[in-house]
């Protein structure tokens, strides 16, 4: 009770902490000049280092979790953003950056959104310099950008994004031309970015001229050539927002090698199989910008054309644009596509690999770490962390003859015994080229601890839809035991007051308890034979990971999350789809599939739940994701379905008197008005339930839920009711 | 509302019905900020124009207060520079989220930061008074729209397990594995039930002190005041023995009490000093011996008169015995009212009653009561809740509170004697050996194991799981909305609105608690779903949240209930799990394993006859339930299929009626001995 207690009130600190140091914030900058709680590092430093939520650490005078922004990028022309040229302009754009982190605007920005506004706005400036005869952006800044030149960028954005905004695919054929000679290099197929036969074998060989190919090192294609995308980056002086999918997907023509599939399969993460979300080049090609991140950017040209207004009139001027981005926004819209939605998991996917999950927490969990903590146990660290790299090997060998072998079996004869599971004497495979069929025959006990981390977050995960943020930073403490259950506290995703968030407890079955519970005894395991040097603070993380390395630790970020999640699916390794790739799980994906799953079966009475186990504020929130989000096409039925019942509803308890929603009342007269009955019950039950189904498909019923939030007498009333909204036919 | 400045105090009044309600600053010491003070009090005049008593004082409290002892702290000079000013907002700001002065939560500080007091600022700013230029510091706050968690009720908590031992099956109660209806009525009748048991030792402790007090008030009133007065005046002058003092009164160990009890009320009566009968100066009275105020003594003595049970009187000391019967209040006997007022108006919070205060006036008994809860920055008079909370009492409560009164009333006088600001508080008694307002926490009087509390008398209240750390008076008023609920909406309603077996509407207007243990119970029920779904038949039970393969089923079968085939991939799923149990029965063409030996069908065939006898025999009134006639059609099918083999010659293999009939003989034969034993049953309808 105490400890829960102490914590409530830490938050109410961190509350008041946040509330003083904002408004000095605010007063700050105009009374003082560029200074600020969040700015870690000098204003007038090429790179801002800013704090990201608390999170950020000073380690060795190394910041770590921060928000870094860099200033000094390289532009297409080759120079630098701090050249002296530019300096005018630099520093208004800093200026402009400040007032919005520190919410001058009136608008409260949070630490991420922020970053993603400089980063927007340095790819305007990036764009700008890229034509910089036009406008000239060392004299004039962002003041040249009329109408018509938003109004282009925008289109150019909603067709191929900033790769082709930037005329990357262009610049690079005009290098090859400008070395080779000759004719024009020529797109056969101009939308889809497709050379010609005989272009394209002009590019390879210009590539292979300049040695822009490189072998890959490890993973499944070790050995295969690819196009060495930094090298050619840095020839063509591209940022990274150039060098994305679409980059690797135009370069892919070039790559005989990886001519076998068409999938683009991304040479980063360590997978078995290529992910659910693998695209084919072409789709990747073709695929449009998102309406979202099109609408984000306006979003943030408009803060933009805002914060000018703080600004003195040379800074206020660099800065201005003399376009309005909502007309370019709305113009563009109508080529970007609709923004990709996270997939659905199919059901008996999301089922099998709870169950694997499942199974290896509970059965397994316990065994893998006390064995490994027993073998840590043995291992001196400060030896072992002077010693080189055939001595540290036999210094754990050595560590594992002395574990007094205990019983490390397990319950029930069922399972396999976790010695047929494990290698029980490999801490650590080495070597890069590790096959995923040969690790999954005989596990590390390194390997099983990877596994293992995976099934613990597929069991939060699928049980709790969270989002990955949420995830990733969980407390050690984070498990509470109430009368009624176990209970996760965390720190809500969103609903913020700039970095203030709110921390809030939700329920949790036995089985993500206790994975919850594993966890917090790996993080104590590891931090206790971590070196001083590299050990986290006690209870402070819930996920403190071991490394290949004894004596060091890691904490989380999203990647890594993703990539025990993967070690795991590959580990369960459940056939691979017919195209070639498999489903590995994605906490969005987890969290997606628990809310619709839960609405499916629940319908309208699970609908207040559902938004409250989300996180949502409102129980439209919720509403309008169901309906988003929806697989197939089931969703109207069930919404009649629900309409349907509601009317019997109304019929048998209402209509003698009695509060009811104005919206059924409405809808209870228009059906009997089209049968010119006086009830319900005396119209054929097929007929009007196929009339309302009929309404709702072709759109003019429409349920809308809201949330209640009444003082009605002497206490706070609270639920969720439903209106129906019935359109007039002409607005159908 | 109407302000003076007068003596370097303002003077805030609000005009009232009953009269007009004062409020006082202090501003000595502030004459360099005097402007600026006079003017804030025009803006907060200004802007309590046509505003209620509650907004205008909110408006004095949570600014003017505020802003005033933000002057005096520490030297703080008059801003004459932009700069400045922008310095003196913002140590402001930061004195009024941190200050100690006044008690309240930082939420609520933030809430009055927004308004009123940022509006009041920026009209000083309109009004040039502070410059324009300032930028006035802003808050916002979002939250989750409710917060169940925060609001317990009372109800039963099972015993918990240390946490580090997930692993064995649990600790969790999974209650949430109830049919709908079952869950809300376990809830109901487990805040009722708590409920009552607090209405019935509070009110069984206090009429308890009610008639004690009256007991002792009559023993007094035997003896006259000249009588007293006689003795002490003897007392003053020549020091007295007990023996002497004997001799002066009669008084015998038998009657000692009556004279105990008059002094004691002669002293009230007489004396201005607050710890005039602390236990230290009843001591050193030499009218009595000290011998009786060590263990036993009176206590045993006055144990013969109480209306208290005996076990619980026992327990007090001598003293707090004779407290009790003197009618003077300790902390306990208040929780005891606190809780009786609460059960009767649960909008009563405990530290507004605890500090609630009296003002008799024109014969009314006019209740103010504050808001002296931790969670609030100030205590301020409710001017209209007052009026109003006054008219609905309900009859116990005002006799309650009517008790409170009378029996005060002489404590009260000595308190008034005394100057004592405590004497209009509505709970004064003894409390750390003086007589003032209750001051020490009810709770712990209430349920603190070690000392003499509610709990520790009366263990009926522990053994109902309202002892330490289960009992508070939030939860406590929590409850009783709770209840109050269930009592409004009636049970039918409830279970129609939220149920899922009727999936008609959710239009559940509910108080949080009961949404916020709905929801979870929603989440958890649809977590062990996805859990049994996922995990084999065998490992389900391990896996799950169920103790037993009970629970595990009944959870099963409700959830097939509930989900209708094909209405969505989990019903699917389910009934696609369910059926497959069916094909495996199925197989075997419907038929059921059974197995049979003479002695079993014996009793079978008895039984049959027995039933079938009696129904014929007693028609009218006796139906054999689903069970029994699915018996008896078995038996007659058995019977049926041995004699008639000619008829069975199909199944003759499947039901192996060679062996069968060698059994069904020799159970013919039982069968008439058992029939007999038989015959000796009754059945009486009273089962």
């Amino acid at each position: 009770m105490t400890s829960r207690k102490s914590i409530a009130s830490l938050r109410e600190d961190d509350l008041i902490i946040l509330a003083l140091d904002d408004a000095r914030g605010q007063i700050n900058a105009r009374m003082y000049g560029y200074q600020a709680k969040w700015l870690l590092s000098d204003y007038h430093s090429d790179v801002w280092i800013t704090a990201y939520r608390g999170r950020e650490k000073c380690l060795d005078g190394k910041w770590s979790n921060s928000i870094n922004i860099n200033w000094n990028i390289c532009l297409p022309n080759g120079k630098s953003l701090a050249d002296p040229i530019y300096k005018n302009f630099l520093s208004s754009l800093k200026r402009s950056a400040f007032c919005v982190r520190s919410g001058l605007i009136g608008q409260s920005y949070s630490a991420k959104k922020w970053e993603f506004y400089v980063r927007s706005i340095l790819k305007l400036v990036e764009w700008v310099t890229f034509h910089s005869n036009i406008f000239i952006p060392e004299k004039y800044g962002l003041q040249l950008i009329g109408q018509k030149e938003l109004d282009d960028l925008f289109s150019q954005l909603a067709i191929g994004s900033w790769f082709y905004a930037m005329d990357v695919p262009g610049r690079i054929l005009r290098e090859v031309k400008k070395d080779q000679g000759g004719e024009k290099l020529a797109f056969l197929d101009k939308a889809n970015l497709i050379l010609s036969n005989h272009s394209a074998q002009r590019v390879i060989r210009w590539l292979e001229d300049n040695r822009y190919y490189k072998v890959v090192q490890a993973g499944p294609h070790r050995g295969r050539s690819i196009v060495d995308k930094e090298k050619l980056s840095s020839l063509l002086f591209l940022s990274n927002s150039c060098q994305g999918r679409r980059f690797a997907a135009f370069l892919r023509q070039f790559e005989s090698d990886f001519h076998f599939t068409e999938l683009l399969i991304p040479m980063g993460p360590d997978t078995e199989y290529p992910s659910q979300n693998t695209l084919t080049v072409m789709e990747t090609l073709q695929s449009r910008c998102s309406i979202k991140s099109l609408e984000i950017f306006h979003d943030h040209l408009n803060t933009h054309k805002e914060v000018k207004r703080l600004l003195s009139p040379l800074h206020a001027r660099l800065n201005s644009i003399n376009a309005i981005p909502n007309k370019s926004y709305s113009r563009s819209k109508g080529i970007a596509k609709p923004t990709t939605r996270t997939k659905f998991i199919p059901f008996d996917i999301g089922v099998a690999y709870l169950n694997v999950a499942m199974e290896w927490v509970e059965f397994y969990g316990d065994g893998i770490i006390s064995y490994y903590a027993e073998w840590l146990k043995n291992v001196d660290i400060i030896e072992y962390s002077l010693a080189g790299g055939t001595r540290r090997s036999t210094i754990v060998k050595m560590a594992q003859q002395r574990i007094v072998h205990k019983e490390f079996a397990f319950q029930g004869g069922r399972y396999p015994n976790l010695g047929s599971l494990v290698d029980m004497s490999i801490l650590f495979r080495r070597g890069t080229n590790r096959r995923h069929k040969e690790i999954r025959e005989k596990l590390s006990l390194g390997d099983a601890i990877s596994v293992l981390i995976g099934a613990c977050v597929i069991t939060i995960g699928l049980l709790k839809p969270s989002r990955s943020d949420e995830l990733t930073h969980l407390d050690h403490d984070c498990l509470i035991q109430k009368e009624d259950g176990f209970y996760i506290r965390f720190t809500l995703g969103k609903s913020n007051v700039q970095d203030a968030y709110q921390t809030v407890e939700k329920p949790i079955p036995r089985i993500t308890a206790k994975s919850l519970q594993l966890l917090q005894k790996l993080g104590r395991v590891v931090n206790m034979n971590c070196l001083v040097k590299y050990r986290q603070a006690e209870n402070q993380k819930l996920f403190i990971l071991p490394t290949d390395s004894i004596g060091r630790c890691m904490t989380l970020s999203d990647g890594v999350l993703n990539q025990y999640i993967d070690r795991f699916c590959d580990f369960a390794n459940f056939p691979a789809q017919p195209n070639g790739s498999r489903w590995y799980l994605r906490i969005h994906e987890m969290r997606k599939w628990f809310l619709l799953l839960l609405f499916w079966a629940g319908r309208y009475d699970v609908l207040e739940a559902a938004r409250w186990i989300a996180g949502h504020t409102d129980v439209k929130h919720i509403h309008t994701y169901i309906q988003r989000e929806f697989p197939g096409e089931e969703l109207p039925t069930i919404e009649a379905e629900y309409a349907m019942e509601r009317l019997i509803d109304y019929e048998e308890n209402h209509i003698l008197g009695g509060s009811a929603e104005p919206g059924i009342v409405g809808l209870y007269k228009n059906v009997l008005t089209y049968f010119n009955a006086a009830a319900l019950s005396l119209i054929p039950k097929v007929e009007w339930e196929s009339y309302i189904s009929e309404l709702r498909m072709c759109g003019r019923l429409v349920l809308e839920p809201h949330s209640i939030n009444a003082l009605k007498h002497n206490g706070e009333m609270s639920g969720v009711s439903v209106s129906f909204i019935l359109r007039a036919e002409e607005d159908a | 509302m109407k302000y003076s400045v007068a003596n370097n105090v303002i003077h805030f009044s609000l005009d009232r019905a009953d009269g007009p309600q004062n409020c006082f600053v202090c501003i000595e010491g502030l004459k360099k900020f005097k402007n600026l003070i006079l003017s804030t009090c025009e803006v907060v005049r200004d802007k309590s124009q046509g505003r209620s008593n509650f907004t205008c004082m909110a408006n004095i409290y949570s600014f003017v207060k505020v802003f005033v002892a933000f002057l005096k702290y520490e030297n703080i000079q008059l801003p004459s520079t932009e700069h400045q000013w922008q310095n003196f907002v913002l140590s402001f700001f930061n004195y009024y989220l941190t200050n100690s002065t006044f008690r309240s939560s930082t939420r609520s500080r933030m809430v009055s930061w927004q308004h009123p007091t940022r509006s009041i600022l920026m009209e000083l700013q309109n009004r040039n008074i502070i410059p324009i230029e300032l930028l006035i510091p802003k808050i916002r706050l979002s939250s989750e729209s409710y917060r169940a968690g925060s609001t317990p009720i009372l109800k039963t908590i099972s015993k918990r397990q240390n946490l580090n031992e997930v692993s064995d099956k649990i600790l969790v109660s999974p209650n949430f594995s109830q049919r709908d209806e079952d869950f809300m009525k376990t809830i109901e009748l487990d805040c009722r039930q708590k409920v009552r048991v607090v209405q019935e030792v509070c009110l069984k402790h206090w009429q308890a002190l009610v008639n004690d007090q009256s007991f002792s008030k009559n023993d007094a009133d035997k003896i006259s005041n000249e009588e007293i007065d006689r003795i002490f005046l003897v007392g003053r002058k020549n020091k007295i023995t007990r023996a002497n003092f004997y001799k002066l009164t009669g008084a015998t160990c038998e009657n000692e009490h009556k004279w105990l009890f008059a002094t004691i009320k002669r002293i009230i009566y007489l004396s201005d000093s607050p710890t005039c009968i602390s236990s230290l100066q009843l001591k050193s009275l030499p009218y009595f011996s000290r011998r009786v105020f060590q263990t036993g003594g009176y206590g045993r003595i006055l144990s013969k008169q109480t209306d208290m049970e005996k076990h619980a009187f026992q327990q007090l000391s001598t003293f707090q015995a004779v407290y009790h019967f003197s009618g003077i209040l300790s902390p306990r006997d208040v929780a005891a009212i606190c809780a009786l007022l609460i059960i009767e108006h649960p909008k009563f919070n405990p530290m507004s009653l605890k500090f609630a205060k009296i003002t008799n006036k024109s014969g009314k008994w006019n209740l103010h009561v504050t808001d002296g809860d931790s969670q609030q920055v100030f205590s301020v008079d409710k001017p209209r809740a007052q009026s109003r909370k006054a008219a609905v009492l309900s009859p116990l409560a005002c006799k309650l509170i009517g008790d409170v009164i009378t029996i005060t009333a002489p404590v009260r006088e000595l308190l008034k004697r005394a100057r004592n600001q405590d004497a209009d508080y509505l709970f004064i008694g003894m409390s750390s050996g003086r007589l003032k307002r209750i001051t020490t926490s009810l709770i712990s009087a209430f349920t603190q194991p070690n000392k003499t509390s509610l709990c520790k008398l009366y263990p009926e209240l522990t053994a109902a799981g309202l002892g330490k750390n289960e009992f508070s008076f939030a939860k406590l008023r929590n409850s009783l909305g709770v209840v109050r609920w269930f009592d409004t909406g009636s049970i039918d309603e409830m279970s129609r609105c939220l149920g899922n077996s009727k999936r008609t509407t959710i239009e559940h207007y509910l108080p949080p608690v009961l949404l916020g243990m709905w929801n979870t119970r929603i989440i958890r029920r649809f977590q062990n779903t996805l859990i049994v779904l996922a995990s084999d038949r065998k490992s389900s039970l391990t896996l799950s949240d169920f103790q037993s393969e009970e629970e595990l089923a009944d959870f099963v079968a409700q959830l097939l209930f509930e989900y209708k085939d094909g209405s969505s991939p989990i019903a699917s799923r389910l009934h696609a799990a369910l059926s497959s149990e069916k094909s495996v029965k199925t197989t075997t063409n419907g038929l059921i394993n059974l197995k049979i030996c003479d002695e079993s069908l014996s009793y079978l065939y008895a039984f049959k006859d027995y039933v079938t006898q009696k129904i014929s025999s007693e028609s009218s009134d006796f139906a054999p339930d689903d069970l029994a006639t699915g018996l008896i059609e078995l038996g007659r099918l058995i019977q049926y299929a041995c004699e008639n083999r000619k008829d069975f010659f199909a199944l003759s293999e499947v039901l192996d009626l060679n062996s069968l009939c060698k059994i069904h003989e020799k159970a013919k034969v039982k069968k008439v001995h058992l029939s007999k034993e038989f015959e000796k049953f009754e059945i009486t309808k009273s089962f």
